[in-house]
């Protein structure tokens, strides 16, 4: 199957920055939600910003109208995304990388929780490669490490659950 | 705040569970990668097939062999390590329903204990003596009105039930009272209370009237 733009996307102008400042808001905006949607359709969870690949040239290359994005547009993206905790860089000081997380830490905190609530899970001991691993069918399945972690760090926090940790990192938690 | 999962605690029989469910994630990690390694070997044995080097593909396919029952023992392991878990899971269950269970138990023998036998007839003992001491009394401060004070509540009734419409005819009870008076004048002839009795009785007919007033009441209405 393939993703479905949406008619924005087919925009010429969709691919330059807009001098007016509202507009150009809505832009990055829709912009974000096309990423976002892009990935978790794909299951992307690292995105490669170089020209050549794939899923950029899919994205941010529109061949149909012959427009890519400009650069500064897509960098003030994923400025904002970063900003929004969507996504990161994967290594410091490598802007070509980015871990996109679909949605943000607290969106996810919530969909676990809301998960552990509906399978019974409560009272339960987990392991983090058992969240990752054993569900298939969750939208968590194959969860990139650095996004649960945070995802349960905030859950610890929230005192939702506790987690427990071997030589500083979570490796499961009691719901 | 207020949420009851706020202060979740570890015991050593969490740890425990944990630990044997990072064994379990090991030995699947191990299967992947044995897995992988038997992919690897038939696309090398094929090669060689390919390449006409069938003692190199036979060594392969042995290589290939013994990883399989490698993997095939890694899942049966798995598959005890498994179950332990679901056991101890379904225990630690087990324990808590054994827990609730003592406690029901321990607040139904305190309840029995509220409810022992003595204490209910005791109670029972009890209500009867404050019925006798309140039917004393009512007798006793029945006696307490004088005659003259039960003439006063006599009319007063009488007053009330034809304000209330309740008797109509005064003069036919009044007849009637009459006759019935003289019957029971000549045998009670002597009695003091005589003017009681004779209210006493125009009470009753009255009564007699309200049923029969109610009747007419009743009428009314379904012949307009």
């Amino acid at each position: 199957m393939e993703f479905k733009f949406p008619k924005i996307h087919d925009f010429p102008p969709f691919y330059t920055k807009q001098p007016h400042e509202g507009t150009y808001k809505a832009q990055i905006e829709q912009w974000i939600n096309i990423i976002l949607k892009y990935c978790e359709f794909k299951h992307i969870w690292k995105l490669e910003l170089n020209e050549s690949n794939g899923n950029y040239q899919e994205i941010f290359n529109n061949k149909k109208i012959e427009r890519k994005i400009n650069d500064n547009l897509l960098q003030d993206i994923i400025n904002e995304m970063i900003k929004l905790e969507y996504c990161k860089y994967i290594n410091k000081g490598d802007f070509k990388n980015i871990l996109i997380y679909w949605k943000n830490i607290n969106e996810w905190s919530l969909k676990l929780i809301e998960w552990i609530n509906k399978s019974g899970q409560n009272g339960s001991i987990l392991t983090v490669y058992e969240i990752q691993n054993n569900w298939p069918n969750e939208e968590f399945y194959g969860i990139d490490d650095e996004i649960i972690y945070k995802v349960l760090e905030k859950l610890e926090k929230d005192k939702k659950v506790a987690c427990i940790r071997e030589n500083n990192e979570i490796v499961g938690i009691k719901v | 705040m207020g949420n009851t999962t706020s202060n979740i605690k570890i015991t050593s029989h969490d740890k425990a569970i944990l630990q044997l469910k990072l064994q379990r994630d090991k030995l699947n990690k191990s299967k992947l990668k044995i897995q992988s390694v038997i992919d690897r070997e038939i696309i090398i044995a094929k090669q060689c097939i390919a390449e006409n080097k069938l003692d190199k593909a036979k060594l392969t396919l042995r290589k290939k062999k013994r990883q399989e029952s490698l993997l095939n023992n890694l899942e049966r392991q798995s598959d005890t390590l498994e179950e332990l878990i679901d056991t101890i899971e379904f225990k630690l269950i087990e324990k808590d329903i054994i827990f609730g269970l003592e406690q029901g138990n321990k607040v139904l023998k305190e309840i029995n204990n509220e409810l022992n036998i003595e204490r209910v007839e005791k109670i029972m003992d009890d209500s009867i003596e404050a019925i006798n001491y309140q039917n004393e009394l009512s007798d006793k401060l029945g006696n307490l009105l004088t005659n003259g004070e039960e003439l006063e509540v006599d009319d007063e009734l009488r007053k009330l039930e034809i304000e209330m419409g309740v008797i109509n005819d005064n003069k036919e009870t009044d007849i009637k009272d009459t006759n019935i008076d003289k019957n029971k004048l000549n045998k009670l002839n002597n009695l003091p209370n005589v003017p009681k009795i004779i209210k006493q009785d125009s009470i009753e007919e009255g009564e007699d009237e309200i049923v029969e007033n109610n009747n007419d009441y009743s009428k009314v209405p379904q012949l307009a």
